[in-house]
């Protein structure tokens, strides 16, 4: 059989229901495209020269090269395993994780290649504490906000009591049969005051209240916004413990300057895909973090359109 | 002592994160197909699942 030659390649997970959207918006454009999930990369073969940037990918009786028609790379991948997945994993599942993940990395020799969004931009973006920087910078409006291990800190004093505990990074804790997931907290300080507080970096940050959460979806030069209420009413604290159903999705225009921001901070990171959380209090516009890969499927509502603005960006 | 990072996490039972039985993968096509071969991810119901399969691992499984 003829090779395929490949346009987009799509690096993601198996269970992305996200990119099966974007799979389908390509082939309705005719575009060739791979899509490799890293939970499956032992069904395919892989043959990767690095100088020459080729790589010859086989499945059953299909083969795609993937070498100069290269246009762009859809990455839905972490930038880095945390390692909670599985527990006590194998020898086995230790060398499939650590090997697979570096494989998919080595295809950054696709340097001619757009990436959505490249894997060292999207490791230096995904820092909370380098995105608030910039997001200052290109003139969000940024909560008070202490990055800190210190029990003497003063936060209730410069950041506010109570005031949002947040981690730096996602916590996933593994235990057993049972996960711990952290989630943004609405804190008093004296609770944060019990001898343990040093044991590992915290972000404190002001409390927003009352507050509608607001999810911005930017794609290089076009954005999607989102309020996210529960019958049309802003959310105190983290929108995400409530239950799915009682939440609404709804179109939200925003004032051109904050969109202009918007793209504006997404450009500056080096990314072109970007999803921002704001949240609107007392009339400002506050920029809490961004997610270089995060998610939009649930937002990819009837006549929105975004899968099928990703699968022509990727088809340029 | 816990941290109050670990205190506050909501603690619940790992799910095994699966697809639909009804459902399988179309390597070639890279998506998933119902048993009438439509297009799992445009059902009603799965337009708000993402890859989590409402597992809350982060977004974009970074918790993994």
């Amino acid at each position: 059989m003829k090779p395929r030659e490949v346009e987009v390649l799509l690096l993601a997970n198996k269970l992305d229901f996200p990119t099966d959207r974007v799979c389908d918006q390509l082939r309705q454009l005719g575009t060739e495209f791979l899509r490799c999930n890293f939970d499956d990369m032992d069904k395919f073969r892989f043959v990767l020269e690095p100088v020459s940037a080729r790589l010859e990918c086989k499945f059953e009786d299909t083969i795609w090269h993937v070498g100069e028609g290269l246009k762009s790379i859809w990455w839905r991948q972490p930038t880095f395993y945390r390692g909670t997945k599985i527990y006590n994993p194998t020898p086995a599942e230790q060398l499939y994780r650590s090997q697979w993940a570096a494989f998919m990395r080595s295809l950054i020799v696709f340097d001619n290649a757009q990436w959505f969004n490249h894997p060292a931009t999207t490791y230096q973006a995904e820092v909370k504490a380098y995105q608030l920087k910039k997001a200052y910078i290109c003139g969000f409006s940024v909560p008070k906000t202490l990055i800190t291990n210190d029990d003497n800190a003063q936060v209730p004093t410069t950041i506010g009591n109570p005031f949002a505990l947040k981690s730096i990074d996602t916590i996933l804790l593994r235990e057993r049969d049972s996960q711990h997931f952290g989630y943004t907290s609405i804190t008093d300080w004296s609770e944060c005051l019990d001898g343990s507080f040093n044991q590992v970096p915290a972000t404190c940050q002001q409390f927003l209240n009352p507050k509608i959460d607001l999810r911005v979806t930017v794609l290089d030069d076009k954005l999607w916004c989102d309020e996210i209420v529960i019958d049309a009413t802003g959310i105190q604290g983290d929108w995400r413990l409530k239950k799915k159903d009682d939440l609404e999705y709804r179109d939200f225009l925003l004032p051109a300057d904050i969109a202009q921001n918007c793209l504006k901070l997404v450009k500056s990171l080096g990314l072109h895909y970007g999803a921002i959380d704001l949240a609107l209090s007392d009339g400002v516009f506050w920029f809490i973090e961004i997610n270089p890969t995060g998610e939009w499927g649930w937002l990819d509502r009837p006549g929105r359109g975004i899968s099928q603005s990703i699968a022509k960006k990727l088809s340029q | 002592m816990t941290h109050i990072l670990e205190r506050k996490a909501k603690t619940t039972k790992i799910k095994n994160v699966t697809a639909s039985e009804d459902s399988t993968y179309d390597t070639v096509a890279g998506l998933w197909r119902n048993k009438d071969q439509g297009i799992a991810a445009y059902e009603p119901g799965n337009d708000r699942v993402s890859k989590k399969m409402d597992v809350e691992t982060g977004e974009d499984l970074k918790g993994q």
